[in-house]
């Protein structure tokens, strides 16, 4: 589309620009992502890249210019448009949403602009979070953080599965940003504290809150009517369990779903995407694991009830939550990038401050997945 | 140092499983995920170790007198390698409110320290400084673990657009960021002391005049980044090297959005 003469180009804010005049390169920094882009241009049209202040029009800034120098500068101005680096100053304001949502997610609309490149693919992508109807089983430490963090990117359509309450030792590992008294006398379920939280975080926010424990018994359909998204952090009786229940569920109804980490023995691993057909499903990953681990067999604890014997930290739950919300978002946004579509999972290594991660392809021969 | 006549039992948080290789056994401490492989070619001994649920060094010895020497050295070298507990320890750890943190320190804390190092975090004294989208969550980290004090520094009033990042809510915007989150953490931990600091930080002396009223700091956190991370860090630097202060450039500042520490 041809850039009219009153245009007043704008180079957008988050980006630093740095200029090789020797090789008359011009490198475009997007501060948020960290992306670069190399442009070579002729001297006048770098020399123009100041005058990119939304104050100098088209018109005035080619004014002198000869007809072959205007064409070429329309070029270049189209170029760096489409690759988001040219923006309307007002572009924030211009977004269908209102504007205490925008504004409070100002920094994350930046951030989407610098990898989806125009204002309209920011405004679709965030359109898709806010439409979105996430269920997440599990508000322990892990989960009930990953809610957090999904509020906070704008997601606003919640089914809240978990029947337990919050307890005199949440306040170990939960992210609790609201007063509660967590003594056992007065007992404070996690649904209904965490709905109270979402309702101070955005207060468009829908919630249907249930009570219960994912069982063989429960009924998915009516559980996860409408849901678009399913999030597991249940692990009782074990995450293995009921992630299988889930992904087979929605590998069957093309729901997309997160097996979240943070669990025992995994304090900081990042979970697994599940995308119908396209990942392996949970039923991969039981065989993967199964195989893997065939000749790993621990000797019977002498410990019977190891239930308060195991550690934890709030840093690490929400390591593994911020991993998961990545790992929503890139979903969400649609990079394309490869990491979204394979499998595996990561382990963050206290001791040495490192991450495992290995990878896990789909089962060929799979039942649930698999043609 | 290790007393023999105190109960142990195997952490419950660590597994053993044969290997491959005759007579190595691993234990994994599943907490940090750490692996340690001991070779053990006495069969009682590894069915003492597999069954450890409440006896003394001294009266394994006095039970199995021809192998008293090998109970002595192995299960001594458990207890530092913190694969086995003193069971006393074990209790306190059961009765706690912290009995996560406190598992996950015994993994790196053999048994009989636990909770002399329990109690130097109590009396330690950390400075945050920039209580932001990093800062805030950093914060909470930080009390979670059981530290004595801190002392959150930020000059910042809450503003809607921080509400997609940290620990703030709409009902904090407006208010003192270092406030807000000093409110809540007296509420959430009790025993922890919270001093706070509103100034903007311009100037290395002003580092050096807190730290006098402190008396004491055992670590610095630079999570500030205004004007940027470098700025407020040569600020901060030049006073905690003089004083022999570890310090960490926290990560998530403006150019650095998604690294860990610096």
């Amino acid at each position: 589309m041809k850039l009219q003469d009153d245009y007043k180009p704008y180079l957008r804010d988050g980006v630093d620009v740095y200029v090789d005049d020797q090789r008359l390169i011009v490198t475009f920094v997007f501060l948020s992502t960290r992306q670069r882009l190399q442009v070579k241009a002729e001297q006048w049209l770098i020399q123009l890249l100041p005058f990119f202040d939304r104050v100098h029009s088209i018109a005035e800034l080619s004014h002198e210019l000869p007809e072959i120098k205007r064409e070429k500068l329309h070029l270049f101005l189209s170029y760096l448009q489409s690759k988001g680096l040219l923006v309307d100053s007002e572009w924030l304001r211009q977004l269908v949403f209102d504007d205490e949502y925008t504004s409070s997610l100002q920094r994350q609309l930046n951030f989407m602009l610098d990898i989806l490149g125009s204002p309209k693919c920011v405004s679709k992508a965030q359109n898709k979070i806010q439409c979105a109807q996430v269920a997440i089983f599990g508000l322990g430490a892990v989960g009930s953080a990953l809610f957090l963090e999904l509020l906070q990117m704008g997601f606003q359509n919640f089914v809240l599965v978990d029947e337990k309450n919050l307890r005199p030792d949440s306040s170990d590992r939960h992210t609790l940003p609201l007063a509660i008294d967590l003594s056992l006398e007065t007992p404070t379920s996690k649904v209904d504290y965490y709905e109270k939280c979402a309702r101070t975080l955005n207060k468009n926010v829908r919630i249907r809150k249930e009570k219960i424990k994912l069982t063989t018994g429960t009924e998915l359909d009516i559980l996860l009517n409408k849901v678009t998204f399913v999030i597991n952090f249940a692990d009782e009786p074990y995450i293995g369990y009921t992630s299988i229940r889930l992904s087979r569920y929605c590998v069957e109804n093309d729901i997309p779903m997160i097996v979240g980490g943070g669990f025992d023995a995994h304090l900081a691993s990042m979970g697994e995407l599940i995308i119908p057909k396209l990942t392996p499903c949970s039923d991969c990953y039981n065989s993967y694991f199964q195989e893997t681990l065939k000749n790993w067999k621990p000797i019977k604890h002498a410990v019977r009830d190891r239930s308060k014997g195991i550690g934890g930290l709030k840093s690490m739950s929400q390591f593994s939550a911020s991993s998961v919300a990545l790992k929503v978002f890139r979903y969400f946004v649609n990079t394309g990038c490869q990491a979204t579509e394979n499998g595996g999972r990561g382990e963050f290594k206290f001791r040495d401050y490192s991450i495992d991660y290995f990878s896990v392809r789909r089962n060929p021969n799979c039942a649930v997945c698999c043609d | 140092m290790i007393d023999k006549t105190e109960n142990l039992r195997l952490r419950p948080s660590v597994s053993i499983v044969s290997t491959a290789t005759e007579n190595v056994w691993e234990f994994f401490l599943s907490n940090t995920r750490q692996v340690r492989h001991l070779r053990i070619r006495d069969q009682r001994l590894i069915h003492l170790v597999t069954q450890l649920n409440g006896t003394s060094i001294a009266d394994l010895v006095k039970e199995h007198p021809d192998i008293g020497s090998e109970i002595a050295h192995l299960f001594t070298a458990l207890v530092e390698w913190c694969i086995v507990e003193y069971q006393s320890v074990s209790k306190t750890i059961f009765d706690s409110t912290h009995y996560r943190t406190l598992n996950f320190l015994s993994d790196f804390i053999p048994s009989y320290a636990l909770l002399s190092e329990q109690r130097r975090f109590r009396n330690s004294k950390v400075i945050l400084i920039g209580c932001g989208g990093v800062g805030s969550l950093l914060a909470d980290g930080i009390a979670a673990i059981g530290v004595g004090e801190l002392t959150l520094w930020d000059p910042d009033d809450v503003k809607n657009n921080n509400l997609n990042r940290g620990l703030f809510t709409r009902q904090d915007v407006g208010k003192s960021k270092v406030r807000v989150l000093a409110d809540r953490f007296e509420k959430l931990y009790p025993d922890l002391k919270v001093t706070t600091v509103t100034e903007l930080l311009e100037q290395e002396t002003q580092i050096s005049r807190h730290f006098g009223k402190l008396g004491s700091t055992d670590l610095v956190i630079n999570a500030a980044d205004y004007p940027n991370v470098d700025v407020t860090s040569k600020l901060i630097f030049p006073t905690c090297m003089n004083l022999k202060i570890p310090h960490i450039v926290a990560g998530g500042s403006w150019f650095h959005r998604i690294n860990a520490a610096l």
